[in-house]
């Protein structure tokens, strides 16, 4: 822990990362899948002379420049934010790793930007072959910003073969997970374009021209159901096998009745998507007159909880690492695991010591430091995955005998160590760190008489 | 005694020298800043000039407000890179003083949403004889106090004396960094020097667009708001950590040249924009002080750095002594997307300032 915890109550940095990133990628990905929507859809109407359509389309861009501009822009600084607090070490090893990476997205991002605002603001100062044209050029820019991000982004689940040596940009940018996660998120991006168009057009009031964009709306959001199972057993096939294996058993158990969470992750994900599949048909596709604004915010809603549901299997996915392979999600490098359990975390850690010194530098105070700086970036004390609760039936022999199993990175001797990273800490730092947990869990003096 | 509390550098080095590194933050920082006082100050302006009422004002407001959130979009996009650029030269100072007091931090993200829906829909009422002021002020208050998020951050990432107190005092990172005396003069030098800045932009939007009131009450504003900044501006001085102090005061290191240039370039825009806001005063007198409240903006983000620099220094940081290994094919990357994106960016501009012909089918191409 060379830097200070963020540690949030209750909730865990963990979850404040994955709501906003849950909400930003919903958005985001709208505003690539809606960057082909519009130029597409204006396409069309110009080729059949749809002034209706034309109006709507304009109306629509509004809401998307809003929508993108406000609270896309506003949560991809909030992704920003999060990570950086919840991950100093592991977001500083990624920049240094990618930073022209992300240099390039930001200049796509200001071309997507500029485009999208001249395509607004420019409806009628703009011949309207130029104003197509900003609209194609808009589309082509979103589309890139995905296409560079996904490289980082399946990077941390893939690093490939040649990174770890090399730490050359491209050797962890086009790794196995690139393309399968590129044409996924596409395709997803595409079926949320003509699910955002359903909140917009659910209100027009010439039904006939309701029903023409609604059944266009809803032809965008098919090409993924046809495909994507096709794709994420593509996916699914270049993920790292240990991952594989954590689905799959997620999976095989669900058959005795045991529903892990990894199970219960991707059930979520599998019927969220088939809900939306069904309204979809029989709402906007069958019955679009009748479609309605509380209908149109069903489907978000459930294609909200699709989109979360499957980034967070994603997230379980690389567990326990940040950078697989490279990094633990405490921000424990692999290569410090050994010289921290033979050195000490605390002399290797400047925060550590911090917040030990703070504290008096007493047994427990390490162990708390030691408890902060390795369990907190994935445990709570009384909320999400909350070690009060796994502590409590405990006694101190067994704290420490859970705490030297953790301290092994063999899957036969640490049952958690395909989930977890392993403890990179001393026997003697490992002592303070059950007696600590142990103490907290049992406060009083009797936790003493218990022991 | 005991050592600070900072954190050891990445183990990765710089895919750029450190000296590049340095240039692309400050260049797109300056950006960044140009937009933020478009935007933000100019939200301000806009909201001023409404509450005033009078026709004259509400018309200018008409005119100037469209271009408000188009402003604050680019000065959010233009942030990024400045944000990722410290990250990479200044990681340890940067990670610790945002977890130190992250949720402070953090508000930034909902001040900026919040702000910013705000402002469309202020700028969504002045077509109508019925603006939502209450929208103006809310939007202008919240995108202000982002000012205070980053002093916060600024000043704590400086201060590293500073770090164990806080973690003592405020474990979750709840808390402001009070305990510095330069946190409020920064502040007030901010807000004032967005508005200064907007002030000026305004005017010369007046000259180009011919608009005389706009021209007027933008160099109202910069007089107004460059007066306070006399005073807030010694104040952050005299409030400096004190290796920084003395490195400005010493006229002769590049940053208490790049301070004493800005500070030359704002007084003498002050005095050149007196004359220049009076009734009457031509068109083209606005163009001199422009100018030189733009080199004084630049001269404050240079002073700004070489502060940064000489007060890590004296904890032992030197960003430019970062290990480095020049990633060749990436930057190649990064430097032909630059250059498309001035191409693009140039012909986007092109179109719009093209002359609209009567008629929708008129062909350009």
């Amino acid at each position: 822990m060379n830097y200070p915890v963020w540690d949030v109550p209750f909730l865990g940095s963990g979850w404040v990362v994955g709501i906003m990133a849950i909400i930003h990628i919903f958005l985001s990905h709208f505003a690539v899948g809606g960057g082909l929507f519009l130029p597409v859809m204006e396409a069309h109407a110009r080729k059949h002379g749809d002034e209706a359509m034309l109006r709507w389309l304009r109306k629509h861009a509004r809401f998307f420049l809003i929508v993108t501009g406000v609270a896309g822009a506003g949560t991809g600084v909030g992704i920003w934010v999060v990570i950086a607090l919840a991950n100093p070490q592991g977001v500083g090893h990624l920049i240094h790793g990618f930073v022209l990476g992300w240099a390039t997205e930001w200049i796509v991002f200001i071309a997507e930007m500029a485009c999208i605002t001249v395509y607004y603001y420019g409806w009628d100062r703009l011949t309207p072959e130029r104003h197509l044209k900003v609209g194609w050029l808009y589309a082509i820019c979103s589309w890139l910003t995905l296409a560079v991000i996904n490289g980082i982004i399946t990077f941390m689940l893939t690093p490939g073969k040649g990174w770890a040596e090399s730490h050359w940009m491209w050797d962890g940018f086009f790794n196995p997970t690139y393309a399968p996660s590129l044409i996924m998120r596409t395709l997803v991006m595409w079926a949320l374009a003509g699910v955002y168009a359903f909140w917009t057009a659910a209100t027009i009031e010439d039904l006939d021209l309701k029903e023409r964009v609604l059944q266009v709306s809803a032809r965008w959001v098919l090409p993924a159901y046809v495909l994507l199972p096709l794709l994420g057993g593509w996916y699914f096939l270049n993920i790292p096998p240990v991952s594989r294996e954590v689905l799959q058993v997620g999976m095989a158990g669900a058959a005795a009745g045991n529903f892990s969470m990894a199970t219960r992750v991707t059930m979520l994900t599998v019927m969220s998507t088939a809900t939306i599949g069904v309204i979809v048909y029989f709402g906007p596709f069958r019955n679009a007159r009748a479609f309605t604004r509380g209908m149109a915010g069903a489907v978000a809603v459930v294609a909200l909880l699709a989109t979360g549901a499957s980034e967070w299997a994603r997230e379980v996915a690389r567990k326990p690492y940040v950078i697989r392979n490279v990094m633990y999600s405490n921000g424990v490098r692999v290569e410090q695991v050994e010289a921290f359990q033979r050195e000490g975390y605390l002399p290797n850690s400047v925060w550590a010591r911090e917040y030990a010194g703070l504290k008096g530098d007493t047994a427990l105070a390490r162990g708390e430091a030691l408890y902060r700086g390795q369990c907190v970036a994935c445990h709570t004390w009384d909320g999400y995955r909350s070690m009060q609760k796994f502590m409590a039936p405990r006694n101190l022999d067994s704290a420490r005998n859970m705490v030297r199993m953790l301290r092994s990175r063999d899957p036969r001797e640490n049952i958690y160590a395909k989930f977890m990273p392993p403890l990179a800490a001393t026997e003697a730092e490992g002592e303070q760190l059950a007696a600590y947990l142990y103490q907290r869990a049992h406060p009083g003096p009797a936790a003493v008489a218990r022991k | 005694m005991i050592p600070l509390p900072i954190p050891p550098a990445d183990p990765l080095p710089l895919p750029l020298p450190p000296v590049i590194l340095k240039a692309l933050h400050l260049l797109t920082f300056a950006l960044h800043l140009l937009a933020v006082n478009l935007g933000v100050g100019g939200t301000v302006l806009s909201f001023a000039h409404a509450a005033r009422g009078r026709e004259g004002d509400r018309d200018l407001v008409r005119r100037v407000a469209p271009l408000l959130p188009p402003a604050v979009t680019f000065a959010v996009t233009l942030g990024v890179a400045p944000l990722l650029f410290i990250q990479l030269s200044y990681g340890p100072f940067f990670y610790s003083a945002t977890v130190l007091s992250a949720f402070p931090w953090l508000a930034l993200v909902f001040l900026l949403i919040a702000g910013y829906g705000l402002l469309y829909r202020f700028v969504g009422s002045v077509a109508s004889d019925r603006f939502r002021l209450w929208s103006g002020a809310l939007a202008s208050l919240l995108l202000l106090s982002i000012a205070l998020v980053l002093a916060n951050m600024t000043t704590l990432s400086m201060r590293p004396d500073l770090w164990r107190g806080l973690a003592a005092s405020s474990p979750h990172g709840t808390r402001l960094n009070l305990a510095d005396p330069s946190l409020w003069p920064r502040v007030l030098h901010l807000v004032t020097g967005i508005t200064a800045s907007a002030g000026m932009l305004l005017a010369g939007w007046g000259a180009w667009k011919d608009h005389a009131g706009a021209r007027e009450a933008g160099l109202r504003w910069f007089i107004g708001a460059t007066l306070c900044q006399a005073a807030w501006g010694t104040w952050l001085l005299l409030r400096q950590p004190e290796a920084a102090f003395r490195m400005l005061l010493s006229g002769h290191a590049f940053g208490s040249l790049a301070l004493w240039f800005g500070i030359g370039c704002a007084a003498l825009a002050l005095l050149m924009a007196i004359p220049a806001s009076l009734r009457g005063a031509a068109r083209k007198a606005v163009g001199p002080p422009f100018l030189l409240a733009q080199g004084a903006v630049v001269g404050m983000i240079l002073a700004r750095d070489q502060a940064r620099d000489a007060t890590l220094a004296a904890v032992g940081f030197d960003p430019y002594a970062l290990p480095f290994k020049t990633d060749w094919t990436s930057l190649a990357v990064f430097a032909t997307s630059l250059v498309l994106l001035i191409v693009l960016l140039t012909t986007l501009v092109r179109w719009v300032l093209a002359p609209v012909q009567a008629g929708a089918e008129a062909r350009h191409d």
